[in-house]
């Protein structure tokens, strides 16, 4: 016979098991006490988290402002110098401070400088402090963290970043001001002074901790708001810095950074109100938010650029004629529809319309699928060739992007296998050469043509995207006159006639640039974003 | 004593195992082409930029001993540091395992609130209209891919009812139930679908079973002989499947975690993956596996409990 007590101690351990992997609170009275020890845990850490709040902004919660912000993906590294990802970069200078700073248009003004004045000769650099200035923490910003904060952000060794202040001789710092020798005219030198690579970090709170590594757990910066907690993956939270120099100007108290990296749950959150704005909506979903009374969609001139790349160490690939007539025969109006929903431009050449020194008569290559015929008969491809075309799994843009190449390429006789890979492997494919033809997307980083000059028409510094597209001596010297000349008009000379070099080579082929989409939900107010993609946060509001 | 001493040896077999796995893992993560620092820089990635963060990440260190640090962080608990995040692999999973547990728990426990009962009234009524109807909706819950029904599920009770929040895992307790619920009950349908088949079948054999009419006969009531007889015995096969599912909802928390935007393991893993972040996949895959040797301890521990013939050697 069974007994009643086996029957029960039986069922214990079932909801005892089903309790423990759950650690949750059940409806079965079993499991009280597993509940009560997690319960008491997460009430501890819901007060302690709720003290720091009070303690550092002093607000009472219910008047507090706060924005909450879904995006793509979160921070991964915020260390000024060492980042890389715009997950960082784009978020990087609500927390860090440097001279001067960016406006929401890409003027350069003052931040924790008043300005900066450079000498005749372009040599010399100096800016002004302004009066008072400290770290987030109160402790005073020295002459010292100035000038190790900006040595090292010039080390080679340390990141891409350095080459924005390569041409820096030295860095003298004094309590008033901070002054740069130039070993030679650098002529994108003002907008160095206002990336986030070049803020001031407190070199003995760094030292404290026990390096970077400790150090970003709990990041101490001069900018508008200071990071306050730092969950990864998770979500960061970010409170307004009450010793910034211009602090009456913030209006929000609070900025919460949530990770909605799934399309889908993104614009649900920013519909249901659960988030104030999200990033990266796919343009596919335009129409049917813009029927939406509770969101508005929103589009911020931008430089990225959609971009076929060719690997030219292939015969077929060597031949100008051949990547030319293969651009021409992609009617880009018809990406941009059906890629795109209708939103964005057609990219006449490797610089953006957003770029200052994008040629405008340029005419690019325009759909003419005659011309490519020709084009392929004269360089001896009449019968075509075939083609893998590897695109990065999961994007559907670029799967579509992928699709119609394919249609296009095909009364060239150019059939193409695609080749859709995992965004690893698809890295390691292009940084190897190990691919024929592929699709890229770049985001400019600094408001200058010379860093996508350099990437995309300078071999000694990627290979071309690693196209593999042997810059000629004339031409490279014309790029490295582009970053050296102060002269405004010698510029423009300079960056048309590399526009038109690489039009005529069609190095790779530019398809179409497109914004940034921002939905924002009813109370957001004065949310900026600039070309460059990054987040101009000084006037934001909300208003519920 | 006896039972001491079996789940003892049980743990103990848990040595070889994990030592296996550390160096499939190990070597397996690095066969992978793809490089972690290439990957974070992308399509800038140039030469020095890579070699400069290579040896930022520590892996301009040789391949063996990038093991023996690996191994020695297995064998202190520690976990190591996470690639790409810099932070100590162990506090990530920590941060993130009893979101995942929840759910999968929360999941579980609405399956057996709900195959249990279902299974019953279709086994009584076996080949009738209940029957029938129960097992044609477990089908149609079969059926549909599990993202589709979160979707479906956030569009109804989030969107249109404003019911149940659409993403996130909360702050309290009471928020964290409200959360869950949906995610969980998109996990418990497939689950339950699973279940209430095993478990119909078992109670339709076991009701044939002598047991049962001697049973009724010596004149004990239709529920002693429900409980005690019928489904006692029936639950047996049952709770093997549903411990071996546990793994299984582990791992399909990983998709209804990104349609919910729950900051759980999988997208942990999922991310990890991506961006061959060696240190976080290594730890999370030897917490995996050893959860799911100490879950098939804890099933093997419940058999001798639900059935006194089976002994623990």
């Amino acid at each position: 016979m069974y007994s009643r007590s086996k029957w029960t101690a039986a069922l214990a351990v079932i909801v005892v098991l089903t309790g423990i992997l759950s650690a949750c609170a059940p409806a079965e009275p079993e499991v009280v006490e597993v509940t009560r020890v997690v319960t008491e845990k997460e009430e501890v850490e819901v007060t302690k988290v709720v003290k720091e709040e009070v303690e550092v902004t002093a607000v009472p919660e219910e008047e507090k402002k706060v924005f909450r912000f879904g995006r793509v993906a979160g921070a991964v590294n915020p260390d000024p110098v060492f980042t890389d990802a715009n997950y960082d970069i784009w978020y990087m200078q609500q927390y860090y401070s440097g001279l001067l700073r960016f406006t929401k248009d890409l003027e350069v003004e003052g931040d924790l400088a008043t300005g900066c004045e450079a000498s005749e000769d372009g040599l010399t650099y100096t800016c002004q402090l302004r009066e008072g200035i400290t770290f987030s923490d109160g402790t005073p910003i020295t002459a010292e963290d100035w000038e190790w904060s900006l040595n090292r952000a010039r080390n080679p060794e340390n990141g891409i970043w350095s080459f924005t202040l390569s041409a820096v001789e030295s860095i003298e710092a004094t309590d008033e001001t901070v002054t740069f020798e130039l070993s030679e005219p650098y002529a994108p030198f003002i907008y160095s002074l206002a990336l986030f690579n070049a803020v001031v970090m407190p070199k003995a709170k760094v030292e404290e901790a026990g390096g970077w590594e400790n150090f970003m757990n709990n990041p101490i910066g001069a900018g508008p708001f200071m990071m306050e907690e730092w969950k990864r993956g998770e979500y960061m939270r970010l409170a307004k810095n009450p010793n910034y120099w211009e602090a009456d100007r913030i209006n929000i108290d609070e900025i919460m950074l949530r990770n909605i990296p799934d399309d889908n749950a993104r614009i649900l959150a920013v519909q249901a109100g659960e988030v104030d704005a999200i990033n990266y909506a796919p343009f596919n979903r335009v129409p049917d938010l813009q029927q939406d009374p509770n969101v508005n969609v929103t589009f911020f001139p931008g430089t990225a650029q959609q971009t076929i790349n060719f690997n030219h160490r292939m015969d077929e690939f060597s031949d100008p004629r051949v990547r030319r007539a293969l651009c021409l025969a992609l009617d880009k109006d018809a990406f941009i529809e059906t890629v795109n929903f209708g939103v964005g431009e057609v990219a006449t050449t490797y610089l953006p319309h957003a770029d200052q020194y994008h040629d405008p008569d340029l005419e690019g290559w325009p759909y003419d699928p005659e011309e490519a015929k020709r084009l392929m008969e004269e360089a001896g491809y009449a019968d075509g060739f075939d083609i893998a075309f590897t695109t990065r799994e999961g994007r559907q843009a670029y799967q579509q992007i992928a699709t119609l190449t394919q249609s296009m390429w095909e009364p060239l006789n150019v059939n193409i296998e695609i080749q859709p890979l995992e965004t690893g492997l698809y890295y390691d494919r292009y940084y190897n050469n190990e691919f024929e033809s592929q699709i890229n997307g770049w985001t400019n980083d600094v408001p200058d043509p010379s860093q996508k000059t350099g990437y995309y028409m300078d071999y000694s510094v990627a290979e071309c995207v690693h196209s593999g597209w042997e810059t000629p001596d004339d031409v490279k010297a014309l790029i490295d006159e582009g970053v050296t000349t102060l002269d405004e008009e010698r510029r423009q000379e300079i960056y048309s006639s590399l526009q038109q070099t690489y039009n005529e080579e069609t190095i790779h082929c530019p398809l179409y640039e497109e914004p940034y989409l921002v939905v924002l939900g009813p109370a957001v107010r004065n949310f900026y974003q600039t070309p460059l993609g990054t987040y101009v946060w000084r006037d934001l509001d909300v208003s519920r | 004593m006896k039972k001491l001493n079996y789940i003892l040896k049980r743990l103990l077999q848990l040595v070889p195992v994990v030592l296996g796995v550390t160096i499939l893992l190990f070597f397996v993560m690095r066969a992978i082409p793809g490089d972690p620092a290439v990957i974070r820089l992308g399509i800038r990635a140039t030469e020095e930029g890579v070699r400069n963060l290579r040896r930022e990440m520590g892996l301009d260190k040789p391949l063996p001993v990038q093991y023996l640090i690996f191994l020695r962080d297995v064998v202190t608990l520690d976990l190591g540091t996470s690639i790409m995040y810099e932070y100590p692999v162990k506090r990530l999973i920590l941060e993130r395992l009893p979101k995942t547990l929840y759910l999968a728990g929360y999941a579980t426990l609405l399956s057996v609130l709900i195959t249990v009962p279902m299974a019953l009234l279709a086994a009584m009524n076996k080949d009738r209209w209940p029957d029938q109807l129960i097992r044609g909706g477990f089908m149609l819950a079969l059926g549909m891919p599990q993202f589709w029904v979160g979707v479906i599920l956030l569009m109804i009770f989030a969107l249109r009812i404003r019911l149940f929040p659409v993403s996130g895992f909360g702050e309290t307790p009471i928020e964290h139930l409200r959360h869950m619920t949906l995610p969980a009950v998109a996990l418990a349908l497939q689950q339950s679908s699973w279940l209430m088949r095993s478990l119909r079948s078992d109670i339709i054999d076991v009701i044939r079973a002598d047991y049962v009419d001697f049973a009724r006969a010596k004149g004990l009531r239709e529920r002693l002989v429900m409980t005690k007889h019928i489904l006692r015995n029936a639950l047996i096969p049952t709770v093997t499947i549903l411990g071996l599912n546990i793994g299984y909802l582990v791992g399909g928390s990983i998709v209804i975690e990104r349609v919910f935007a729950i900051p759980g393991m999988g997208s942990l893993l999922l991310n990890s993956i991506f961006s061959r972040d060696y240190t976080v996949v290594e730890g999370i895959t030897l917490s995996f596996a050893a959860m799911v040797i100490l879950i098939n301890l804890l099933t093997d521990l419940v058999y001798s409990v639900l059935d006194p013939r089976v002994t623990l050697d």
